[in-house]
């Protein structure tokens, strides 16, 4: 699972260089996001700009990661494609996350989970 | 297909060129069967020694019949998913599994199972209309 991560106005965030976030890589996912995840003080912000197809086993990841990051250090998406998008409205988990058009938005100094 | 969730991926990448051209929703498709196999690959392994996959698309006039047939243990199709059970819970509250059905039945314009000979019949239908439903064939 190759994800790379920097931070942006005090935000870190991961950038998921990936193809697919599904049940064949959901636990490299969540292992891969540990250590990255383990160092961030804030605000977390996920850049799925590459996922073009995510299941209930890859939403079910991301949710694991916003709870183990708990309240004090929000998970919020940025650049999901359309078929993902599809997932988080499908499953009304658009509801739980705040979900950013891009990166650029979701790191500005001003911009705060909900 | 070998039953694993790599095996399932490659099943769908196989599928997806065989329709390559056809004017669908593929993306759709694709989720939902994905979401119906991994639950094979996850849950019907428990239940027998050796797992046994067989998915069967039959297409008539751009509607679509997906039969995934195997030998797993007998189970219901669940009437209750978790994203209606997350509409009321905190972020922390919220449910982190049991996302798949719900998709599935949300995607397919029909869903059914049957049991036959020891053989789990699921199958998801798109863009049919009843009749077409009920004339749906198999191969």
């Amino acid at each position: 699972m190759n994800i790379t991560s920097e931070t942006i106005n005090d935000v870190t965030v991961a950038t998921l260089n990936e193809r697919r976030l599904d049940a064949a890589l959901a636990v490299r996912f969540k292992d891969a996001m540990r250590p990255i995840v383990d160092t961030a003080e804030g605000r977390v912000v996920l850049d799925m700009g590459s996922i073009e197809f995510m299941d209930s086993s890859g939403l079910g990841a991301i949710v694991a990661l916003m709870k183990y990051l708990g309240p004090e250090r929000p998970l919020d998406l940025a650049c999901l494609q359309p078929a993902v998008d599809r997932v988080f409205r499908l499953t009304r988990m658009d509801g739980v996350f705040t979900i950013y058009r891009d990166v650029g938005v979701a790191t500005d100094a001003t911009a705060k989970s909900a | 297909m070998k039953p694993s969730f790599e095996g399932v991926t490659q099943a769908l990448d196989k599928l997806r060129l065989e329709l390559a051209g056809q004017a669908v929703d593929f993306g759709a498709m694709e989720l939902a069967l994905a979401e119906a196999l991994n639950n094979c690959v996850e849950h019907g392994a428990e239940t027998v020694d050796v797992l046994e996959i067989a998915l069967v698309c039959t297409l008539e006039d751009h509607r679509f019949c997906f039969l995934i047939r195997e030998n797993s243990a007998r189970y219901q199709l669940p009437t209750a998913f978790a994203s209606q059970a997350n509409s009321d819970r905190s972020a922390e509250e919220t449910l982190d599994g049991g996302f798949g059905w719900h998709l599935i039945h949300s995607l397919a314009d029909q869903v059914a199972l049957r049991r036959v000979k020891g053989w789990n019949e699921l199958t998801l239908h798109f863009g049919a209309t009843e009749k077409e439903w009920k004339d749906c064939r198999y191969v």
